[in-house]
């Protein structure tokens, strides 16, 4: 057995070990710390899998930004978890519902054991057609150029997902402030660790997003890494949430579907088809729009951890 | 195979089949930009040119006598997206684009600004959503591509989940997140169909995948999948725990224009 | 037995272990967790699909590795939303709980709507 095998079967093997524990263990704080630990090991096994680009975006957002979300929610309802009312499944509807769920893995497991070892692939496809968008990096291409329209529509998902966070706030507090406010004196170790990681990390998320073009990277894995800069500060109260009904915030917010859709709109009047490049101007097109993507989820995923606003608005 | 090539290649008039998708999701994103009053004006003002949109659709495909066609970004299936519109989707099309109208007109005196405030959380939210569930309707009417089809049932749960708890009562945003986590369930279980299609296949295209489908393990699954999935979405029987057992007072209108598009 | 093989066999073991927290444990925070777990098992099931796709030159199928991007940006979204939902289910009534019934009565002091 070669060390790669081994590192394989050890890897999976960890993986299936702290999902499981996630899943069982007692408490929920113990359990979300379990879910980033799971995250992390997650982006070893893309990096295995071949698949770079995902694994960076499993440990950014996958991991961090969903790991920063979940722990903040564990921490506060720890009081709800010790006065919890919930009655547990009863035995018998608990063996059901493991006996359903090892059914439905042992069929997924079947199904993957039979594929074919060269399965059906539109990889040649996608190099085929790459020169025509001046992209050196085939997922970059499938995301801003080939299917185009589904990368615009999430961005537009994004947007929806604010607005719906949002929408909890209570009405006297619409339009104001989430998160708590500045600080006096901020923790000094929070404070340091924000003060030398934001300026590096954006330098790190603007690179990883240029380079995304030819390299594994791209706006979405760039753009996590600056949103998560700016919570770590925002966490590190040297700064405070801006307010909701801040017209900079919403611009920043629907930026990158907005340019992303005008890009589309110019692409049926110039190039004769909705989101298509016209030839020979698709790399600097694309690149523009991710810039715009980037903002655009720089601003969302700090949004969307902040949650609704929980002061008045000032005036 | 001659019946797939016709499939995917564009029609006249496909130009229509975007923009029925593209205009909703416009008014969502300066509904939030431009905020207060201003959503329900573009909400209203745009859904006129969505119905004639819509109309146009239909009475394309009837003249013609085929499905519309419009291969995005230049790229035909396997590698595009496909959007399509056959005659039932022109008919759904226009139905949504004649609710949408009825349920926003009706819905304005509660749902309006008063004059002193720029900005209220209700009005906001409920057109600025509004919006995001016609973008929806109009993809998943016209989607071709099975993981497209996904992000309009992501879109429709996202828009759907907060119009549900609008007037804050613990109630209902109790019923809010069970109908989200059943909705998550159900697009997660449609997501591991298409994998499955996927590689079984390399293609998502419906048309491209309708010839090429055997009977086979990864079929069976995926179908299974799939159904148990969007079975979930609609709450029918089994899994339709999700549904509020009862509405002691006279629903809001919100409830009812979801109501309306189920 | 390849990488790609075990991962897909994992993956398949994940949704398994996701359904089963999604369904069997009574709090929405582990529920929401388990849905994660669901999602990033079905990712390595495209994971492996795009590894059996290494062809012309690229060690993996590049279209599903972007339909896995795009999921999970989209299931980051739908914790925040669920996650939103829940504290405000804590904040304006003091307990997260999805049953049906504890919602039927109003609660001890009367929880008021703000």
């Amino acid at each position: 057995m070669s060390v790669l095998q081994a590192l394989d079967i050890g890897l999976a093997f960890l993986v299936f070990a702290v999902a499981a524990w996630t899943i069982f263990a007692r408490g929920a704080f113990a359990a979300t710390v379990g879910y980033v630990v799971y995250g992390l090991l997650l982006a070893l096994v893309w990096i295995r899998l071949f698949a770079v680009d995902v694994a960076l975006t499993e440990a950014a957002i996958g991991s961090g930004v969903t790991g920063v979300l979940l722990i903040g929610a564990a921490a506060r309802l720890r009081a709800a978890e010790t006065a919890s009312d919930e009655k547990p499944l009863s035995g018998l509807t608990r063996v059901f519902a493991a006996a359903l769920c090892v059914l439905v893995a042992l069929a997924l497991a079947s199904v993957v054991l039979l594929l074919p070892d060269q399965g059906p692939s539109l990889a040649p496809l996608s190099m085929q057609k790459l020169p025509e968008t001046g992209l050196g990096n085939p997922v970059t291409a499938v995301l801003i150029a080939y299917r185009a329209f589904d990368t615009m529509l999430e961005k537009v998902v994004l947007v929806l997902a604010v607005v719906g966070v949002w929408s909890l706030a209570a009405d006297r507090y619409w339009g104001g402030a989430p998160g708590e406010a500045r600080a006096a004196s901020p923790e000094p170790t929070l404070a340091f660790l924000a003060q030398i990681l934001a300026p590096l990390g954006v330098l790190v998320g603007i690179h990883v997003f240029w380079v995304g073009a030819d390299e594994p990277g791209g706006a979405f894995q760039g753009g996590a890494i600056l949103a998560a800069m700016w919570i770590i500060v925002m966490m590190a109260r040297l700064t405070e949430a801006p307010q909701a009904n801040a017209f900079w915030l919403r611009l920043a917010l629907v930026a990158g579907p907005l340019v992303f859709l005008a890009a589309g709109a110019a692409g049926a009047i110039f190039a004769g088809n909705f989101f298509a490049y016209p030839p020979g101007f698709a790399k600097p097109a694309i690149l523009f729009i991710e810039a715009f993507m980037v903002l655009s989820i720089a601003v969302t995923l700090p949004m969307l951890v902040a949650g609704p606003p929980r002061r008045e608005p000032r005036q | 195979m001659t019946a797939g090539a016709s499939a995917i290649a564009a029609t006249a008039g496909g130009s229509l089949l975007p923009l029925a998708i593209l205009l909703p999701a416009l008014g969502v994103l300066m509904s939030l930009l431009l905020g207060g009053r201003r959503a329900e004006w573009i909400a209203l003002g745009l859904m006129p040119v969505e119905l004639a949109v819509a109309i146009a659709i239909a009475c394309l495909v009837w003249r013609s006598g085929q499905p519309l066609v419009y291969t995005l970004a230049g790229y035909t299936p396997p590698l595009g997206i496909a959007l399509r519109a056959d005659g039932f989707s022109g008919v759904m099309l226009v139905t949504a684009g004649l609710i949408a109208p009825a349920a926003a007109l009706y819905a304005r005196t509660t749902f309006a600004t008063p004059p002193e405030l720029t900005e209220r959380r209700a009005p906001l939210v409920f057109w600025t959503l509004l919006q995001g569930i016609q973008a929806a309707l109009s993809l998943l009417f016209l989607g071709g591509d099975l993981f497209n089809l996904y992000v309009g049932l992501e879109l429709l749960t996202f828009a759907a989940v907060p119009l549900v708890c609008l007037d804050g009562r613990p109630e209902t945003v109790a019923a809010a997140l069970r109908y989200l986590l059943f909705a998550l369930f159900g697009s997660v279980f449609y997501l591991l169909g298409v994998a499955l299609l996927y590689g079984a296949y390399g293609t998502l295209d419906i048309a491209l995948l309708a010839p090429l489908v055997r009977p086979e393990p990864a079929v069976w699954l995926a179908a299974g999948l799939m159904t148990a999935g969007l079975l979930a979405k609609t709450a029918l029987f089994p899994l339709h725990l999700w549904c509020p057992q009862r509405t002691p007072t006279r629903p809001p209108r919100q409830a009812r224009c979801c109501r309306g598009w189920w | 037995m390849t990488s790609a093989t075990l991962a897909g066999l994992i993956g398949a073991a994940l949704v398994g272990l996701g359904l089963y927290g999604l369904i069997a444990n009574p709090q929405p925070l582990r529920k929401i967790l388990a849905f994660n777990l669901m999602g990033s098992g079905v990712f390595l099931v495209f994971g492996i699909v795009a590894r059996k796709g290494a062809a012309a030159g690229l060690q993996a199928d590049p279209v599903p590795q972007a339909m896995v991007i795009t999921g999970i940006v989209v299931a980051f979204a739908a914790s925040a939303l669920a996650v939103a939902l829940v504290l405000r289910l804590f904040e304006a009534a003091g307990r997260a709980t999805l049953d049906p019934d504890a919602w039927a009565k109003p609660p001890d002091g009367g929880a008021g709507a703000e």
